[in-house]
C-alpha cells in the first residue's frame, strides 16, 4: 500500500552519516546482551564524545566562514544548530533511547529545517551548550514557565484539533504546562509520553478527585475500565453547551456539542418527546456526582425523593417558563409510605420519554 | 531530571494503587528482534472470591468472581530505524476473559502514513435497582464499548480522519404501567412496576479531514450516530404494585422499540503557530431524531370480590427531533512574555420538538396527541488575563458573562378541541469574576490560590447558581523522590426564594505524600481527604401528617473522610511486596436515613467502606514471577436499615516476559 501511495518521505540520510556503521555495532551488541545494543554502545563509548566536540568546533568554524565573520564566531555560535550527532556525544544513552520515542520520526521531520527536528527541535540551538557544557546555554524545560513550555510545544502541535483550546485551558491559566504531565525522555509506556499512568498523573494535583474514586460507588478508573481522558481533555475544551457555559471547563463533548456522559450512556442522548429539562439546562451533574460518591447510582443525595423535591417545589419564578416547577400531586404521593420515596419506581424514564409526559413509560 | 525521577516512581506508586486486579506493568521484558525493540509481559492466573453479607450488593459493587484471568498483557514493538512498514505496534489487555471490567487496546502506526487505534471495553455489573423490587440484583447488565480511529497521513498537510464507535448495553430496565384497581377501572395512579429486558445499540461513524495551509489548520468532520433499542415484556405472573387495592394482573404484554439517528457536522479553524496573535473558531451543527412505538396490553381477571374483568390497550407513537447549533470564537493575544489575554465568545442554540400520538382503549377509545417543545439559547463571553510580574509569580483574572433563555411549551390536541400552554421563556443572566495567584518560590515548591464570585438572576431551578462563589488553595512540594501536597476547596451557592432559601456549601481539604528510595526498592504513599457538604432546601411536605406544615426545610449533610496508605518494597533480588489500605467513612453529621423533626427533614447516609490489600511477587526464574494477592472489601450502610457485604478476593498468578 505504501508503494502505491508513494507518499511517505524517505528518511533524511544526509544527517546520519555516522549512523549506518553504528547500527551494525548495536546489533552485535544486542546479540551479546538483552540490553538494547545501541543503548549499551553509547553508554560505554567515549570515542563519540571526542568526535562530537570536534564536530561542534567544525560546525562553528564553518558557520563563521560562511558568514564571512570569523570574529563573530562566538556570538554566532549561539544561533548555530549542531545536529543530533553532537548531542549524542554527551547524552549518549538519552539520545539512543530517543530513537524509540514518537518524537523521533524521520518521516514527518524529513522536510523540516534543522531547528525543527531532533534534539534541537525542542531545545533550540546547541552549539554554545556543546562547547561550554553549560546548561544555562540551552533551552531546558525544568525551570521554564508553563506558558513558555506551552509555546514551545505548540510550535509543532499548534495545529492539533485537540489542542486548539489549550491557551485558555484551566491548566494553562493555572501555570500547569505540558512538562507538568508529559515526560519526553522518561515517559511511561502507555503512550502520549505521560510521566506515569494517566490516572496517577492526574491524581498528583487532583487529590479530591482521587478520593472520589476510592469510594464505594464510582466510575471504574482505578480498575482500569475508564480513563480520565474519556471525559476530560486536559488541553482544554470548547465552551460547554450546558449550564452557563463556563463550567465545567475541561470536559469533552460527545458528538461535538453534547455532554460526555452520552458517549457511553447512549440511551439518554435523546431527543425525547418529553425531555426532563435539567438534563439539557443544567446537565447531568445537577443530579449526579460523576466521579464517585457514597450514594448509589452516583446520585447527589442519598434519598431520591429529597433530590427531586429540591427542584419540584412549586415556588414561583423557577422553571423554563418562570412559573414554578410543578410538585408531586398532594394526597396521592404519600411519603409516609416507603413506596413513594423512590420516585423512579414509577417515573422510570426520568431522563426522558417518548410516550409519557410524566416519564412513567 | 525531577520529572524523570517522578516518572520512574510512578509505576511503583501505581502498583500500590491497584485493586486486586493488578494493572501496572510488572516489568516488561525488552529485547531487539527483527529490527524492532520489543517489550512484552503477560500476567495470568486464577482468582477466587468469598462473599459474606449481601451478595447482591457486592455484585452491584466490586463484582469480582472466580475464574481464570488475564490480569495484564502488554506488547509493544517499535521500529528501530523506522524503515519497516509498521513503525509502532502496541497491544494491551486487562481482565479477560471473565472479569467484570475488561479493557483491550490495539495501536498500529506507520510514521507519516497512518495511525490506527482501537479500544474495546466490557463492563459487567448488577443493576442496583430500588430495594422495593426483590431479586433485581441477580440480573446481569453489561455494557460493551468499542472505538476505532484511523488517521491517514498524520502530521501531513492533509490528514484524513475516519472513526467508528459501537456501544451496546443489555440488561434489565424498569417499566411501569397502569393497573386495574379492585373496582375494575384502570387508574393512572395505580402503577405496576416490572422489569423488562433491554437491548440498546448505538453505532457512530465519522469521516473528515484536517488541512494545514498558510499557518492555519482546518478540520471538518461529518458523523452520524445510529441508535436502536429493543425492549419487550410478556408475563402473566403477579406483579408488585404501589397500591394495595390493585386486583391481580392476568397478563401483561409490552413492546417498546426505539430508533434514532443524530447526524452532526463540525468545522474548526485555528492558527497553527505560537505567534503573538492566535485565534480559533469552531461550529457544530447536529440534528437528531428519535422515534418509538409503544404497545402495552394488560388484562385483569375478575376477582372473587365481584370486580369485573378488565382489559386495557395502549398504543403510543412518539417522534422527537432536535436541532442543535453551537460555536465559539477565541482570540489569544500574547502581548509580551509576561502578559497573555484571551477572549472567548460562544453561542449555543438548541430546539427540541416532540409529538406523541396516543390511542388508548379501555371501555371506550381515547385518542389524542401531545406536543412538547423545549428551546435553549445562550450567548456567553469570557475575558481572561494572565500576568507574570516576576518569574515565580503569575496572576490570573477573568470576567465571565452568560445570557441564557430557556423556553417551553406543551399542548394536547383531541379530535374536537385542544389546550395547552404557549411558548414561554425564562431569561437567566450570569456574571462572575475570578482571580488567582500562582507562586513558585523555589524549585519544587508550588502554591496557588483562586477565588470566584458570581451572581445570576432568575435561575432555572432552586439548585441553580445564583449567589455563588468559591475559594481554593493548593500547595505542593517536591524534593527529589519525596512529594507532598495539600489543598483546600470551598464552594457555596445561595438561592433565596419567596418561601425557603436553597443553600449549599461544599468543602474539601486534604493532603497526600509519597516517597521512594533512590533505587525505587521502597515506595510509600498516603493521603487523607475530607469532603463535606451541607444543603438546605425548601421542599413540599408530602408526609400527610395531620396538622403538619405545608413546607419543610430539608437538610442534608455529608461528612466523608477518605484515607489511604500504600507501601511497595522489594526485598532482595527476588521478592516484592505491595500493601495498601483505603478507608471511606461518611459520618453524615450524625443523621441516619431520614427523619422528621418538626418542620425539618434531616437526611444523612452513613456509610463505611474499607479495603486492605496485599500482593507478593517472587521471581522464580529469569522473566518469570509468581504472584499472590488478597484484597478485602468491607461495605456497610445505614439507611432504612443496615446492609453491607464482606468479601475476600484472592488471586494467584504468573508473570512472564518473553
Amino acid at each position: 500500500m505504501r508503494e502505491l501511495l508513494g507518499k511517505r518521505p524517505q528518511r533524511d540520510r544526509s544527517r546520519d552519516g555516522l549512523w549506518q556503521p553504528l547500527a551494525a555495532r548495536w546489533r552485535s551488541a544486542a546479540r551479546a546482551s538483552r540490553t538494547p545494543g545501541f543503548v549499551r554502545y553509547f553508554a560505554s563509548s567515549h570515542r563519540l564524545r571526542v568526535a562530537a566536540q570536534a564536530a561542534v568546533l567544525a560546525a562553528a568554524t564553518l558557520g563563521g566562514l560562511v558568514g564571512s565573520a570569523g570574529a563573530q564566531l562566538a556570538a554566532g555560535a549561539a544561533n548555530q544548530f549542531v545536529g543530533d550527532l553532537v548531542c549524542r556525544g554527551c547524552h549518549g544513552e538519552l539520545s539512543a533511547r530517543f530513537r524509540l520515542n514518537p518524537h523521533f520520526d524521520p518521516a514527518t521531520v524529513a522536510g523540516q529545517p534543522q531547528g525543527r527536528r531532533g534534539c534541537e527541535g525542542c531545545h533550540g540551538p546547541g552549539a554554545l551548550h556543546a562547547i561550554s557544557a553549560d546548561t544555562a546555554k540551552i533551552v531546558g524545560f525544568g525551570g521554564m514557565a508553563a506558558s513558555l513550555v506551552v509555546d514551545r510545544c505548540l510550535s509543532c502541535h499548534g495545529g492539533d484539533l485537540g489542542k486548539m483550546h489549550v491557551r485558555r485551558s484551566a491548566h494553562t491559566t493555572a501555570e500547569v504546562g505540558c512538562a507538568s504531565c508529559h515526560s519526553i525522555h522518561s515517559a511511561h509506556s502507555d503512550g502520549h509520553l505521560l510521566a506515569g499512568l494517566q490516572r496517577d498523573v492526574c491524581y498528583r494535583c487532583h487529590a479530591h478527585i482521587r478520593a472520589r474514586f476510592e469510594m464505594p460507588f464510582k466510575h471504574r478508573v482505578n480498575e482500569g475500565a475508564v480513563e480520565c481522558s474519556d471525559c476530560h481533555n486536559p488541553h482544554g475544551t470548547p465552551v460547554a453547551t450546558w449550564r452557563t457555559g463556563h463550567a465545567p471547563r475541561m470536559v469533552t463533548q460527545w458528538m461535538g456539542n453534547d455532554q460526555p456522559c452520552l458517549s457511553c450512556h447512549a440511551d439518554l442522548a435523546g431527543p425525547f418527546v418529553f425531555e426532563h429539562p435539567p438534563l439539557r439546562v443544567e446537565g447531568c451533574s445537577s443530579c449526579h456526582e460523576p466521579h464517585g460518591g457514597t450514594n448509589p447510582r452516583l446520585l447527589a443525595r442519598p434519598a431520591v425523593f429529597v433530590m427531586c423535591l429540591e427542584c419540584h417545589n412549586e415556588i414561583a419564578g423557577f422553571g423554563p417558563r418562570g412559573d414554578g416547577i410543578v410538585g408531586p400531586t398532594r394526597g396521592f404521593h404519600n411519603l409516609s409510605d416507603p413506596a413513594f420515596r423512590e420516585c423512579v419506581l414509577c417515573h422510570s424514564r426520568i431522563h426522558g420519554s417518548n410516550a409519557d409526559h410524566l416519564f412513567r413509560r | 531530571m525531577r520529572l524523570a525521577r517522578l516518572a520512574a516512581l510512578a509505576p511503583a506508586v501505581a502498583l500500590c494503587q491497584q485493586p486486586v486486579a493488578p494493572l501496572a506493568s510488572p516489568g516488561a521484558h525488552s529485547r531487539e528482534a527483527g529490527g524492532y525493540q520489543v517489550s512484552n509481559a503477560l500476567e495470568a492466573g486464577y482468582r477466587f472470591a468469598e462473599v459474606g453479607g449481601s451478595r447482591d450488593l457486592y455484585r452491584a459493587g466490586p463484582n469480582y468472581g472466580d475464574g481464570l484471568r488475564i490480569f495484564n498483557a502488554r506488547f509493544r514493538a517499535t521500529s528501530l530505524d523506522r524503515s519497516a512498514r509498521i513503525d509502532r505496534v502496541s497491544l494491551r489487555s486487562t481482565g479477560g476473559p471473565g472479569d467484570p471490567y475488561q479493557v483491550h487496546a490495539v495501536g498500529v502506526e506507520a510514521d507519516g502514513l497512518f495511525r490506527y487505534g482501537m479500544q474495546a471495553r466490557l463492563v459487567s455489573y448488577h443493576n442496583r435497582l430500588p430495594a422495593l423490587w426483590s431479586g433485581e440484583h441477580g440480573i446481569r447488565s453489561s455494557r460493551a464499548l468499542q472505538s476505532h480511529d484511523l488517521t491517514a497521513f498524520p502530521g501531513s498537510r492533509f490528514e484524513v480522519l475516519l472513526g467508528w464507535d459501537r456501544n451496546r448495553r443489555t440488561g434489565p430496565g424498569f417499566a411501569s404501567s397502569s393497573a386495574a384497581p379492585a373496582d375494575g377501572n384502570f387508574d393512572d395512579r395505580n402503577f405496576l412496576r416490572y422489569r423488562q429486558d433491554i437491548d440498546q445499540r448505538s453505532s457512530a461513524y465519522r469521516a473528515g479531514f484536517t488541512a494545514r495551509f498558510a499557518g492555519l489548520a482546518l478540520t471538518f468532520v461529518r458523523s452520524v450516530d445510529l441508535y436502536r433499542e429493543r425492549a419487550a415484556f410478556q408475563d402473566a405472573s403477579g406483579l408488585p404494585s404501589l397500591a394495595p387495592n390493585v386486583q391481580p394482573v392476568g397478563a401483561v404484554e409490552r413492546s417498546h422499540p426505539h430508533h434514532g439517528r443524530s447526524p452532526t457536522s463540525s468545522v474548526a479553524l485555528r492558527t497553527r503557530g505560537n505567534g503573538r496573535l492566535g485565534f480559533d473558531a469552531r461550529y457544530v451543527y447536529s440534528s437528531g431524531y428519535r422515534g418509538s412505538r409503544l404497545f402495552e396490553g394488560i388484562s385483569a381477571a375478575g376477582s372473587a370480590a365481584g370486580s369485573p374483568a378488565a382489559y386495557r390497550e395502549l398504543f403510543v407513537v412518539g417522534d422527537a427531533g432536535r436541532r442543535h447549533g453551537s460555536g465559539d470564537f477565541t482570540a489569544t493575544f500574547l502581548a509580551s512574555p509576561r502578559l497573555t489575554v484571551t477572549n472567548v465568545t460562544s453561542f449555543h442554540n438548541m430546539r427540541m420538538d416532540g409529538q406523541a400520538a396516543v390511542v388508548e382503549m379501555i371501555y371506550f377509545l381515547d385518542e389524542y396527541v401531545r406536543l412538547d417543545r423545549l428551546a435553549i439559547r445562550r450567548l456567553s463571553n469570557a475575558t481572561e488575563v494572565t500576568y507574570r510580574p516576576l518569574r515565580p509569580v503569575a496572576v490570573f483574572g477573568a470576567y465571565r458573562t452568560s445570557d441564557r433563555r430557556a423556553q417551553a411549551s406543551d399542548a394536547i390536541r383531541y379530535p374536537d378541541f385542544g389546550f395547552g400552554r404557549e411558548l414561554q421563556g425564562q431569561d437567566n443572566r450570569m456574571r462572575s469574576g475570578l482571580a488567582g495567584v500562582r507562586w513558585l518560590p523555589a524549585n519544587g515548591l508550588r502554591a496557588s490560590l483562586d477565588l470566584e464570585v458570581g451572581r445570576a438572576d432568575r435561575p432555572i431551578a432552586a439548585t441553580s447558581e445564583r449567589r455563588f462563589g468559591g475559594q481554593s488553595a493548593r500547595l505542593r512540594w517536591t524534593r527529589g523522590l519525596f512529594s507532598a501536597s495539600g489543598f483546600f476547596r470551598r464552594r457555596a451557592n445561595a438561592n433565596p426564594a419567596d418561601l425557603l432559601e436553597y443553600r449549599s456549601t461544599s468543602r474539601s481539604h486534604g493532603f497526600q505524600a509519597s516517597w521512594a528510595s533512590p533505587d525505587s526498592a521502597t515506595v510509600l504513599d498516603g493521603s487523607y481527604t475530607v469532603l463535606a457538604m451541607d444543603v438546605t432546601a425548601g421542599v413540599l411536605n408530602l408526609f400527610q401528617i395531620p396538622g403538619g406544615p405545608g413546607r419543610l426545610e430539608s437538610s442534608y449533610a455529608a461528612n466523608i473522610h477518605v484515607a489511604s496508605a500504600g507501601a511497595h518494597m522489594t526485598v532482595g533480588r527476588r521478592l516484592g511486596v505491595a500493601a495498601r489500605y483505603s478507608l471511606t467513612k461518611d459520618t453524615a453529621g450524625g443523621a441516619e436515613g431520614f427523619r422528621l423533626d418538626g418542620p425539618l427533614l434531616i437526611t444523612g447516609f452513613p456509610v463505611s467502606y474499607h479495603s486492605p490489600q496485599v500482593r507478593v511477587s517472587a521471581r522464580i526464574a529469569p522473566n518469570w514471577s509468581w504472584n499472590l494477592g488478597w484484597q478485602y472489601y468491607g461495605y456497610a450502610e445505614r439507611f432504612a436499615g443496615t446492609r453491607g457485604y464482606r468479601a475476600h478476593v484472592c488471586f494467584s498468578s504468573v508473570t512472564v516476559g518473553f
